[in-house]
């Protein structure tokens, strides 16, 4: 269990749903990851690290494997129990 | 990824090899970190090896963010990974739900001086002077200019952590930052301030936060969201510190001296 409080997708209203709702529009996919719910507390700092996720992960012109592995790379090295 | 991180990959592209020295290097000695390191990047990828510093960057974030509050696993608890059949089943799931993602490369439409033009407030009030050419190394992804305005936002418009508070964070950060694989992989004093062995732990070694650093956070005063943001401004501090080294920008940016 997370060390902070998290509101999840089905209690959430307001600003908090439509965050939730743009990681969906995002991601193109319903689930809402647990990283994402981690920032309940502050849906603008939510919408801001899903954006940022979308501009390094999805934006650019470099193959989107080759950025996946430069992830998986830096996760395994920091053991990210994650 | 093992043969990969390893060096015994014998497929692999001088690009992927170029990326996982890069990776490595910004894990074992990011103190040290300087353009150098990016060169054998760029001279395989061109322009796009700014696409994988914020890649890499990203990822120091949020493997911190997700350590450092102890996120539940995605797919399967702790106890159940012992499992192999449950633990396949779980892949299965987790492979289906990703191969429904929308994966291309979306492109940027702002331009360059857009882009600035949104950035600038945000970037001369951390800098105390206009930008002039301080960014300039990121001109070829103009995107990456957005990232640096919405973290100096979340810093300056959001974070209910006190001016001074940073200033300790970023210090700190930059005091333990790995010089040496020993930094981040041995065992060390940790400071007695509940905020500096927050991000001392979170610097070297996210991994190893424990549910009684977090308590000498709640004793200090703290709660949920002031937690967070401390969350935050280590992991946004170890993004920063690696980024403004391989790109030459002005550590300042970000950082906040005591007030």
């Amino acid at each position: 269990m997370a060390y902070v409080q998290i509101v999840p997708p089905s209690r959430a209203s307001g600003e908090l749903a439509d965050a939730y709702r743009y990681m969906g529009e995002v991601g193109g996919v319903a689930m809402i990851a647990n990283i994402v719910r981690l920032f309940s507390l502050r849906p603008a700092s939510m919408r801001r690290m899903i954006r940022t996720w979308e501009l390094s992960n999805w934006v650019g012109s470099e193959p989107r494997t080759t950025r996946e592995m430069v992830g998986a790379a830096v996760s395994r090295l920091n053991d990210c129990h994650y | 990824m093992a043969a990969l991180l390893d060096g015994t990959a014998r497929d692999a592209t001088a690009l992927e090899r170029a990326l996982v020295d890069l990776v490595r290097a910004a894990h074992e000695a990011p103190a040290l970190l300087t353009p150098r390191d990016l060169a054998p990047v760029r001279a395989a990828a061109g322009d796009g090896a700014l696409d994988y510093v914020l890649v890499l960057g990203s990822f120091h974030f949020i493997n911190r963010v997700a350590d450092l509050l102890g996120v539940d696993p995605e797919a399967l608890p702790e106890t159940l990974r012992r499992f192999e059949l449950v633990r396949r089943v779980g892949v299965r799931i987790a492979a289906r739900l990703i191969s429904r993602m929308d994966l291309a490369n979306r492109a940027y439409a702002p331009s360059w001086e857009a882009a600035m033009q949104r950035a600038a407030p945000l970037v001369e009030r951390s800098l105390g002077r206009p930008a002039g050419d301080a960014l300039a190394p990121l001109r070829a992804r103009p995107k990456m200019l957005e990232v640096l305005a919405l973290a100096l936002a979340e810093r300056d418009e959001r974070s209910t952590l006190a001016r001074g508070t940073l200033a300790r964070v970023h210090r700190t950060v930059e005091e333990v930052l790995p010089r040496s694989l020993a930094d981040s992989t041995g065992f060390h004093a940790r400071p007695q301030d509940a905020v500096e062995a927050f991000a001392f732990v979170g610097t070297r070694y996210p991994a190893r936060t424990t549910p009684a650093m977090i308590d000498a956070l709640r004793r200090d005063g703290r709660d949920d969201l002031s937690i967070l943001d401390l969350a935050i401004a280590v992991a946004d501090a170890n993004n920063w510190a690696r980024m403004y080294r391989l790109l030459e920008l002005p550590p300042e940016l970000l950082y906040v001296t005591p007030p």
